[in-house]
């Protein structure tokens, strides 16, 4: 029944930066190229963790670059992008009438503009502008609607970024998976290029957040919104896995390991996504229930340890399909 | 008490003025704080000093001689209203030139002289431009409200100058409509703190608020103003779009949620 009702909103995520990046896809002329699967799994998003060890706090998913969450994968996924040079409010009129024309240059070429934090602090998406009215026409994941000029003064963070798309490049889509395989493997180690140290990700992400519930400081709704995030990431990441053999055909040495490899690292992350499922019902979000009772707290930990256990052994796998695609591509520099 | 003795200063400088005229022997410091009390021929002397530099700035830019000279004479014009605005008087000329090079700038993107007449909302423009370095621009919008609305008051000799004269007009005119975003409690106190630079506890005291209510009010309408100046620069933003024949609306299919 779960398993259901996930199929039927495959169209969403809560991840917003691949959201983002999935709903911008639908304007250009790769709009039938692309799943939210592919998106989540050849971006990395389906992978990723970041997890604050004090509290897990709720800023952990952003705690990244545009380039790392948005414009790498978007790169990726064949698309040159630009991002404005962000800037912190209250600001000039001068200042916000850059971010004006940013979002309105690509909006006139029929490609939205990614915002930062327009009505709560995610990624949304700028479809549309009317000067007369000063309106800028806004989706994030909590409303879509108008958001006046003078609005951008007092976003809720303070800070005004854009990021647009600037142009398509020819993909090969060997090389998109290797790129996606490289991003994982590296960013699974925690060395993804990150803005804070104090926060961990990858596997050291589980260990952080088991640390957490140790040190009995969790907040409640960070703690739930991580396990949203990180669960439905998951989630995706078994439906990126299963979609591989359908992807590979090929007779190739490549394909078969992509085809074989795959399916030996999906029962992995569907134990990592089973694991998350029950660790979300102790912790619905956005309440999140009671992380620093000692019992849940308890729980939460056998949880968090099977989660990391099954994602370390699916990771191994993943860096193994990794080397075997480079080994090819070696020995076929070889020959 | 501050203030007091800055006037006394001013005075002594008056007075040597009056009896030698030797503003040539000023520092631009100095200069600027005479012009700021109204005193014309210590503006004539920074004009004197600094209009070849910041011609030969502009005609850098715009390589039109003729433009050049418009663009100086209305930077002249301008650098005298705003004064008041000026932070560090001893910095005279490189404000200058930055009003200069926003204005040839200006000129350009409009393409060329006659492009358009200086209104609030370019005034504003340039306001907005020349506030950026400055860390508070709250203070700096009571500082020039205050200025303006005073120089209303005194309608001073400058105004003999027609094209001033307007320029004021239309920038004192703007300044009124910005605060038509008020309610009538919340403009009354605005008005007394920015106009008579009444304390809070002065403006609760005259009317009959308290002092918490008096912040607030003065919070939300600073407020309220500025997303008013935001929106004013705006409608110019939309005005040059129009003339330009560039669309001022597009909206696409909402994206997929």
């Amino acid at each position: 029944m779960t398993e259901m009702i996930r199929e039927e909103q495959r169209d969403k995520t809560f991840t917003a930066a691949a959201g983002a990046i999935y709903a911008l896809l639908k304007y250009t002329s790769r709009k039938d190229t692309y799943t939210l699967t592919d998106v989540m799994g050849l971006t990395g998003h389906a992978f990723r963790i970041n997890i604050h060890p004090d509290d897990v706090s709720p800023a952990g998913p952003t705690m990244f670059s545009p380039t790392e969450l948005l414009e790498k994968g978007l790169n990726n996924l064949g698309f040159t992008a630009e991002q404005l040079h962000g800037f912190p409010t209250p600001a000039s009129p001068e200042k916000l009438e850059q971010a004006i024309r940013f979002a309105q240059e690509t909006i006139d070429r029929g490609i939205p503009a990614i915002g930062w934090s327009l009505f709560v602090p995610e990624f949304g998406v700028i479809y549309g502008y009317d000067d007369e009215k000063q309106e800028l026409y806004c989706s994030d994941p909590s409303k879509v609607g108008a958001l006046a000029y003078a609005k951008l003064n007092e976003l809720p963070m303070n800070f005004v970024f854009m990021l647009r798309i600037t142009g398509e490049l020819t993909v090969d889509p060997m090389k998109a998976l290797k790129t996606s395989l490289a991003g994982i493997v590296e960013f699974a180690r925690g060395e993804a290029p990150t803005l804070s140290d104090s926060f961990k990700h990858g596997l050291a992400g589980y260990d952080a957040w088991i640390e957490a519930f140790q040190g009995g400081h969790v907040n409640p709704f960070g703690n739930a919104y991580n396990a949203e995030v990180v669960g439905d990431a998951r989630e995706y990441a078994v439906r990126f896995l299963r979609s591989l053999p359908e992807r590979w055909v090929g007779d190739s040495r490549e394909e078969a390991a992509i085809r074989s490899l795959s399916q030996e690292a999906l029962p992995y992350f569907e134990q990592v996504a089973e694991a998350l499922r029950i660790f979300q019902l102790h912790f619905p979000h956005p309440h999140g229930g009671e992380p620093n009772d000692p019992d849940q707290a308890a729980e939460a930990i056998k949880l968090l340890k099977t989660a990391r256990d099954r994602e370390t052994a699916g990771i191994a796998v993943l860096e193994r399909l990794y080397e075997e695609l480079n080994k090819t591509e070696q020995q076929a520099w070889d020959s | 008490m501050h203030e007091l003795s800055i006037l006394e200063e001013e005075d002594s400088i008056d007075e040597e003025l009056d009896n030698g005229g030797t503003a040539a022997a000023l520092k631009d410091e100095q200069l600027v704080e005479l012009a700021r009390t109204g005193d014309r021929e210590a503006f004539g002397e920074l004009v004197r000093r600094h209009r070849a530099r910041a011609l030969g700035l502009a005609s850098t830019i715009t390589q039109d001689g003729q433009l050049a000279e418009d663009i100086v004479q209305e930077a002249l014009v301008s650098a005298f209203l705003h004064i008041e605005t000026l932070m560090e008087p001893g910095r005279f000329r490189y404000w200058l030139e930055r009003i200069v090079r926003n204005q040839a700038m200006m000129k350009l993107r409009r393409g060329g002289p006659g492009g358009r007449t200086s209104t609030f909302s370019e005034i504003a423009y340039r306001w907005g431009r020349l506030s950026e370095e400055e860390r508070n621009e709250c203070s700096l919008l009571d500082r020039m409200l205050f200025r303006i609305v005073e120089r209303h008051g005194e309608a001073p000799y400058y105004e003999t100058d027609p094209q001033a004269r307007l320029m004021r007009k239309e920038m004192f005119e703007g300044l009124s409509e910005l605060l038509l975003c008020l309610n009538l409690k919340e403009r009354s106190v605005f008005e007394a703190h920015v106009f008579r630079q009444l304390s809070p506890a002065e403006i609760s005291d005259a009317l009959g608020m308290s002092v918490g209510a008096v912040h607030t009010s003065i919070s939300r309408s600073r407020k309220k103003v500025q997303r008013e100046r935001i929106r004013v620069y705006f409608q110019g933003y939309t005005a040059e779009k129009k003339r330009e024949g560039r669309p001022t609306r597009r909206v696409l299919a909402p994206p997929i949620r």
